[in-house]
């Protein structure tokens, strides 16, 4: 499933301040962007909160978006800057919960994907995401994250290799 | 451990899963279980993320829109042109403190309009540094509307060639108001004076809502967050006006705090975006030499072209025809002096359920000459609704300015139909027919409102400079609606017990038979009470 462009007359509306057209564009993408910030999150509700947040974003910054890139990959942006957001918070606040109870990893969790994501380094995590969530090519991927397509493709394979490695532990150990 | 082999096999099936040229040698794949099952896994990791239904995936489309319809119209990059190069829109937002003793300070709002049209270029270099980074930058720009920025690896242009004065947004640069009127609620202070990159500068006190455009600016490819409510110091260049230095901390109080906590923001008083401006040279031609227009953007539909629509016949003296064109069926012709402009944008082809020209739903309906026009919120735009033409005239010229022009255009306004959404906008004598309505005193900054009567319900905005905007809302009735914010607090306004509900904005009241709300997202707690204090009787 590759993630399609709007039509770029509905962009301009929207810009133009058309609440109608803005409201397509989140119906369109919203729940691409869910499921993008939900990997990347590893939680859903707070998935909801930032797939919110970011659209918030967009209707604020859409007069700065000039057309010269995949609107999408401008989208995915804001998501994602959204989602590094929450994710500082977030690891403020698991610092000071840490410091009160050492984490023990659930076997449970162990077994599932999001767990399996959660455990990656972010800059793996968000590879993997953009091209197999979303559906990029290497190069709209590598624009959207602002790194080379070569980087790209190696992380995207390292994510590969640490999420197969994971998978199959769990089949071994009967998860 | 795979051997090196396997290593290049397992990236080949990589790439090639992704619909990359690779070698795969297949032969190897199909006599090693290690890559074999990779080969599998991959498959296997692709139908879980990539398939997965989509059950679940919530529609927050709702909960945005009521959010956004609070918001600003999406914030256009002119009035940061015109921010970042001379203290023109912060003419309005200075909030004077009455008896100010430094003397430079005292006299900038007379300046600052006048430095409107002393700014012909500027360029410098910028330093930026948020919590999470520091970045640098240029900045370059020549009047009336070529604007460069570059920090980091981001470049914004303006002035690309597209519609002249794109946006129809409220521009910060019509804020060049008489600044007399503003007295300060919350005493935005001067700071006194210093010297920076070695000129003189003199510096004062704002909120982040009153130089939102310029903030915006400064947050060019990054995703620091600023609250309206933070505090900022300004200090501008003495002579030209041109900022110097801004450091933005967070504020204190409940809405500021809570806002934070859903984004991982700064505690009171830390610094949140802070930004120098060095080696600032302004009006020399030399500096801004080979500053090209970007390319305009291939999607636009604007063409330069002659103007098809009703043309003025009275402009400001100084103005002369500056870009004119079409884009689809809207005719686009505007002036300028070199900074100061007006844009008259028009069609034949409206086919809205509102007025043309994207003026906002709290419109005020304004004579015209024999017809009626309708001012945005901050009267910096004036709409027309013609028998056969919808215009829109917009510019930095001031309400009273506009009005003139709009009436000069020969189109006769006439009221929107009873189906469109502004027909429900009603004069302030029209509301007060039904009920009892408060106002702010003239000397708080904030523009009449616009109003609205829907049903028994009255709606008033009020515009102060920059991005501050109150609406107060009334309607009939005794007891407030149980809270739907946890986090609600209670208040004394004007003698009443009050809710303060930070997640919305919203301080609510019961005074005289009727249920009051004033609703705002670019004011403090501590500075809305001193307002809703402050409210008069019509």
């Amino acid at each position: 499933m590759r993630v399609e462009d709007p039509d770029p007359a509905v962009v301009r509306a929207a810009r133009n301040g058309d609440l109608a057209a803005f409201e397509h564009l989140v119906r369109t993408y919203q729940a691409p962007v869910w499921r993008f910030l939900r990997h990347l999150l590893g939680d859903a509700e707070l998935a909801e909160d930032v797939t919110q947040e970011t659209f918030v974003r967009v209707h604020r910054r859409l007069a700065s978006y000039d057309g010269r890139s995949r609107f999408t990959t401008w989208l995915f942006q804001v998501a994602r800057n959204a989602g590094i957001d929450a994710l500082r918070s977030r690891s403020r606040r698991e610092r000071l919960e840490l410091a009160a109870s050492p984490h023990v990893a659930s076997p449970e969790l162990r077994h599932e994907l999001d767990a399996a994501l959660a455990a990656l380094d972010r800059d793996l995590r968000e590879a993997i995401l953009v091209v197999e969530v979303l559906g990029l090519s290497y190069v709209d991927g590598a624009a959207l994250l602002g790194v080379p397509a070569g980087t790209l493709k190696s992380r995207v394979h390292r994510a590969r290799e640490r999420l197969v490695r994971w998978m199959q532990a769990g089949e071994a150990t009967g998860g | 451990m795979a051997d090196l082999l396997c290593e290049r096999t397992r990236a080949a099936l990589s790439a090639a899963a992704d619909g990359e040229p690779a070698e795969v040698d297949h032969e190897h794949v199909a006599g090693c279980p290690g890559c074999s099952s990779f080969d599998a896994g991959v498959r296997s990791l692709r139908s879980r993320l990539r398939f997965e239904v989509l059950d679940g995936a919530p529609d927050v489309a709702p909960r945005v829109l009521e959010a956004v319809s609070s918001q600003p119209l999406a914030r256009r990059w002119l009035p940061t042109a015109a921010a970042l190069v001379a203290g023109v829109v912060l003419g309005a937002a200075f909030v004077w403190p009455s008896g100010g003793d430094d003397v430079a300070v005292a006299s900038l709002p007379a300046r600052v309009v006048a430095a409107q049209h002393d700014v012909a270029s500027v360029s410098a270099q910028l330093t930026i540094t948020d919590p999470t980074e520091t970045r640098t930058g240029t900045l370059r720009y020549r009047a009336p509307e070529t604007l460069e920025l570059r920090v980091g690896k981001h470049v914004l242009s303006v002035g690309d060639g597209g519609e002249p004065f794109a946006g129809d947004a409220p521009v910060a640069l019509d804020l060049v108001l008489p600044v007399a009127g503003f007295t300060g609620a919350a005493g935005p202070a001067s700071l006194g004076s210093r010297t920076l990159d070695g000129r003189p500068a003199i510096g004062v006190r704002v909120t982040a809502a009153q130089v939102d455009a310029l903030l915006t600016g400064l947050q060019l490819g990054a995703e620091s967050e600023v609250h309206a409510t933070d505090p900022v110091d300004l200090w501008l260049d003495r002579d030209h006006l041109v900022p110097l230095s801004v450091i933005v901390r967070a504020a204190a109080g409940p809405d500021r705090a809570r806002w934070a906590a859903a984004r991982g923001g700064a505690d009171a008083g830390d610094v949140v975006l802070e930004a120098h401006l060095s080696d600032v040279v302004v009006n020399d031609a030399r500096t801004v030499d080979g500053l090209q227009p970007a390319p305009a953007d291939v999607r636009s539909s604007y063409r330069d072209g002659a103007p098809t629509g009703p043309a003025p016949s009275w402009l400001p003296s100084g103005m002369a025809p500056w870009r004119a064109g079409t884009m689809d069926d809207v005719s686009i012709a505007t002036w300028t002096d070199g900074r100061a402009w007006i844009k008259v944008r028009s069609t034949t082809a409206w086919a809205g359920t509102h007025l043309f020209g994207d003026v906002g739903r709290a419109v005020r309906p304004v004579r015209l000459g024999d017809g009626v026009g309708y001012a945005a919120e901050g009267g910096n735009a004036v709409a027309v609704h013609g028998d056969d033409v919808d215009v829109v005239v917009t510019g930095s010229v001031g309400p009273a300015v506009l009005r003139r022009v709009a009436t000069s255009l020969g189109v006769t306004g006439r009221r929107v139909p009873a189906t469109w959404d502004e027909a429900s906008t009603a004069t302030i004598g029209e509301v007060a027919a039904r009920l009892d309505v408060l106002v702010l005193p003239d000397d708080t900054g904030f523009a009449p409102p616009a109003a609205r009567l829907d049903g028994d319900t009255a709606s008033l905005v009020f515009t102060g400079p920059g991005e501050r905007l109150l609406t107060l809302v009334t309607r009939p009735g005794s007891a407030l609606t149980p809270p739907l914010d946890p986090d609600a607090v209670g208040v004394v306004v004007r003698g009443h017990d009050a809710r303060w509900s930070p997640a919305r904005g919203d301080l609510e009241w019961a005074e005289g038979g009727q249920v009051w709300s004033l609703r705002t997202t670019t004011i403090g707690l501590g500075e809305l009470v001193g307002l809703a204090n402050r409210l008069v009787a019509s």
